[in-house]
């Protein structure tokens, strides 16, 4: 057993790094939730039917554009980092497809071609009933 | 001869009246005896010590039989119909009945905690032997009794009570329901520390102290960290440090969380303040033990705690005074989230001053000198929305912690289960600030998911306030790492990615904010639909998060996946309100 060797570590840190509940500086966070995220209004969707999707955590003024297999759109960030909803038509077969959301510019300091994706699932169309 | 029959019944009913009067006069001192027991030990001031508490349960127990056996006589049960008086003697043999349950099911746990007194009761560097005994489940138990009692005595309609009846009702209530908090406080606590500190083998235990101030998905950000080798019932702290001090292992080894959730929260898997973002606990747990498995560093399991879990600890072992703060289980978890940002501006005096507590509350700790009073004080103030978790290398020891409910596992089962979960993103500590009322409701039944399964509508109504004030707050706390560059900062302002986990295969219907439609990211844990609602807010403001979704009511064979609804409060600092309800259960239909 070599605990000691993580008690080395506390113990050369002593009192400037020492033991807190109540630990961790504004500088040590890494908060979560950084990154560009696409949403969109149902995740699961009939195929052939409209969808609605948004970016999220971009720069404002940013142009973002969505792709899905069936098609693309684009929308620009407001001042709150979130661009306005857009439709989208899912493809027709049903299937798990990408959407994709990609910023165009360089819309973060240093930061080209940010990406984010999520997955929708298409289902099949219900068969239409043969009347006699 | 009619004459001597008629003399007969008389003396007959004359005798039965007098063995009624006597009976009902045993009920009447018994009850009498029983609430001026239980008046006694709340007006003293303090709650009772081990002795007062045998010394109750003795009393109460021997009146309580009496009485028992009165309102259950079978001779005396055509009183419950006479005009006036019955109503009363309904009242007093439900409120017997119940409270001589409760007693029953007290009378182990007593036992265990008067076992545990007696042999932790000797000299700290004593090996004892403690007996594993279960208690968990029998407080389960208890807790079951007491809800049962508490409803039973909320049943009675106390302006039909004519004898004196209803203030030792309302007594016997309030009790309950102090009995009742105690009870859902403090049994997560025994869960985790009986069956650890009842193996005989020398174990060595990771206890990560999350800061609740800045929430992740299992409560709080590692802020610090503690080792603490158990030997024959003897406890001693090995070592303690900081989130600094895990750095120095390196990064972590994330491979324990699956990928799909380190894209979902958008945090950095290999790092330590990020490595919590799921609700379930062993995802947490198992990063941890991995990464110190790398560096030849053997656990035998990790505890995960936070302030609230501090303070019982505190209760426990007695207050202190450190650098002029005297704390104690009342202030040291808001001291712990709040004040000590505003009395230490420097980082290295305020880590000092954590470290002495840290070391004088794990020195208390292992001198097994437990004032139980104060802890029985402290969990019947339900102070925080802490909830202590564990797990265990031992497959043995895991089984345990997840038959107690202490896992902190989020099952793969289906049914109507629903979890709220909060992580930070703004990279600050007023997650102290964060309040949250929740209500998970069942709706209507006959309507298919987007998955094509039978199912039925389901809300879950959340109001999350910011409770941050406007001004005053030290640097430290308020701090908006999440702003874009030239994005003003409104101090007291936070952003919060809020998660649901919906029940198994439910999909959306529709989210509102403030009652304007929002999106939410999706991904998947345990196959539940995680939806993940990033949340800015104001301080002093409140915002009604809604989110709609059908949950199935059948799996795909058609089979009935029903149950009663169950909704899990996020681990947070502040107590979180949760209700559920349903109308009902959804009559069988055929999954089309």
């Amino acid at each position: 057993m070599k605990i000691n060797k993580l008690l080395g570590f506390a113990a050369v840190a002593s009192l400037a790094l020492a033991s807190t509940v109540a630990l961790s500086t504004a500088a040590q966070a890494y908060p979560t939730g950084q990154p560009m995220t696409v949403t969109a209004n149902k995740y699961t969707a009939v195929a052939g039917s409209d969808i609605k999707v948004q970016a999220n955590r971009v720069y404002p003024g940013c142009k973002v554009t969505f792709t899905l297999k069936s098609g693309s759109a684009s929308g620009t960030a407001s001042n709150l980092g979130v661009t306005k909803p857009v439709t989208m038509y899912v493809p027709d077969k049903a299937g798990t497809y990408e959407l994709k959301a990609v910023t165009k510019t360089n819309c973060k300091p240093g930061v080209v071609g940010e990406t984010a994706t999520a997955s929708i699932v298409v289902t099949a169309k219900p068969k239409k009933e043969k009347g006699r | 001869m009619k004459r001597k029959a008629i003399i007969a019944v008389c003396a007959l009913l004359l005798v039965y009246l007098a063995y009624c009067s006597f009976k009902v006069s045993v009920l009447a001192n018994s009850a009498a005896a029983l609430a001026a027991n239980l008046t006694a030990a709340s007006a003293s001031g303090k709650s009772p010590n081990l002795e007062d508490l045998l010394e109750l349960q003795a009393s109460a127990g021997t009146k309580l039989r009496e009485a028992a056996s009165v309102v259950s006589d079978p001779w005396l049960a055509p009183l419950s119909v006479i005009p006036v008086f019955g109503k009363d003697f309904s009242a007093a043999k439900t409120l017997v009945l119940s409270l001589s349950d409760v007693l029953e099911k007290s009378e182990p746990i007593i036992a265990s905690i008067v076992e545990f007194s007696s042999k932790t009761n000797q000299k700290p560097s004593d090996a004892v032997s403690l007996s594993d005994n279960q208690t968990a489940s029998k407080v389960a138990d208890l807790i079951v009794a007491v809800d049962k009692s508490r409803n039973s005595l909320q049943a009675i309609d106390s302006r039909n009570l004519n004898f004196g009846l209803a203030p030792k009702i309302q007594l016997a209530k309030a009790k309950l329901d102090q009995l009742s908090v105690g009870l859902v406080t403090l049994r997560p606590l025994i869960a985790v520390l009986e069956p650890i500190l009842a193996n005989q083998d020398k174990q060595t235990w990771f206890v990560a102290t999350q800061n609740l101030a800045e929430a992740r998905g299992t409560g709080g950000i590692l802020g610090s960290f503690a080792v603490v080798k158990i030997d024959s019932g003897r406890l001693s702290l090995a070592g303690a440090g900081s989130d600094q001090d895990l750095d120095r292992l390196g990064r972590v080894d994330p491979r324990a969380l699956p990928k799909n959730l380190q894209v979902l929260w958008g945090g950095t898997p290999d790092e330590w303040r990020d490595m919590n973002v799921s609700s379930h606990v062993p995802y947490f747990a198992k990063q941890i033990y991995e990464t110190l498995a790398a560096k030849e560093i053997a656990i035998d399991g990790v505890i995960v705690l936070g302030q609230g879990t501090v303070a019982k600890l505190v209760a426990a072992t007695g207050g202190m005074n450190i650098d002029g703060v005297q704390v104690d289980s009342r202030n040291i978890g808001d001291f712990l989230a709040k004040g000590i940002y505003e009395k230490y501006e420097d980082v290295g005096a305020k880590n000092a001053w954590v470290k002495t507590f840290m070391n004088k509350l794990f020195a208390r700790l292992s001198k097994r000198d437990f004032d139980y009073a104060g802890l029985w004080r402290s969990a019947t103030e339900e102070l925080s929305g802490d909830r202590i978790s564990a797990w265990a290398k031992s497959d043995q020891l895991q089984s345990r912690f997840l038959q107690d409910g202490v896992a902190g596992e989020v099952s793969s089962q289906p049914g109507s289960v629903a979890q709220i979960s909060f992580n930070n993103a703004g990279g600050n500590k007023l997650d102290a600030y964060l309040k949250l009322e929740a209500k998970y409701s069942l709706g209507k039944c006959g309507v298919m998911t987007d998955l094509g399964l039978l199912g039925r509508r389901a809300k879950l109504d959340m109001l999350i306030s910011n409770d941050a004030p406007k001004r005053g707050l030290p640097k430290y706390v308020t701090p908006r790492a999440d702003l874009f560059p030239g994005q003003k900062l409104i101090l007291g302002s936070n952003r919060t990615l809020v998660s649901v986990y919906a029940p198994v295969d439910s999909t959306i219907d529709f989210f509102t904010l403030n009652g304007k439609t929002v999106f939410a990211s999706q991904g998947f844990d345990h196959k539940h639909p995680v939806w993940v609602f990033d949340l800015s807010t104001k301080p002093g403001r409140s915002y009604r998060l809604i989110a709609n979704w059908v949950e199935p009511t059948v799996d795909a064979s058609g089979k009935n996946t029903q149950t009663a609804p169950r909704l899990i409060a996020p681990v947070a600092l502040n107590p979180v309100k949760t209700s559920v309800y349903t109308a009902g259960v959804c009559a069988a239909q055929k999954n089309n």
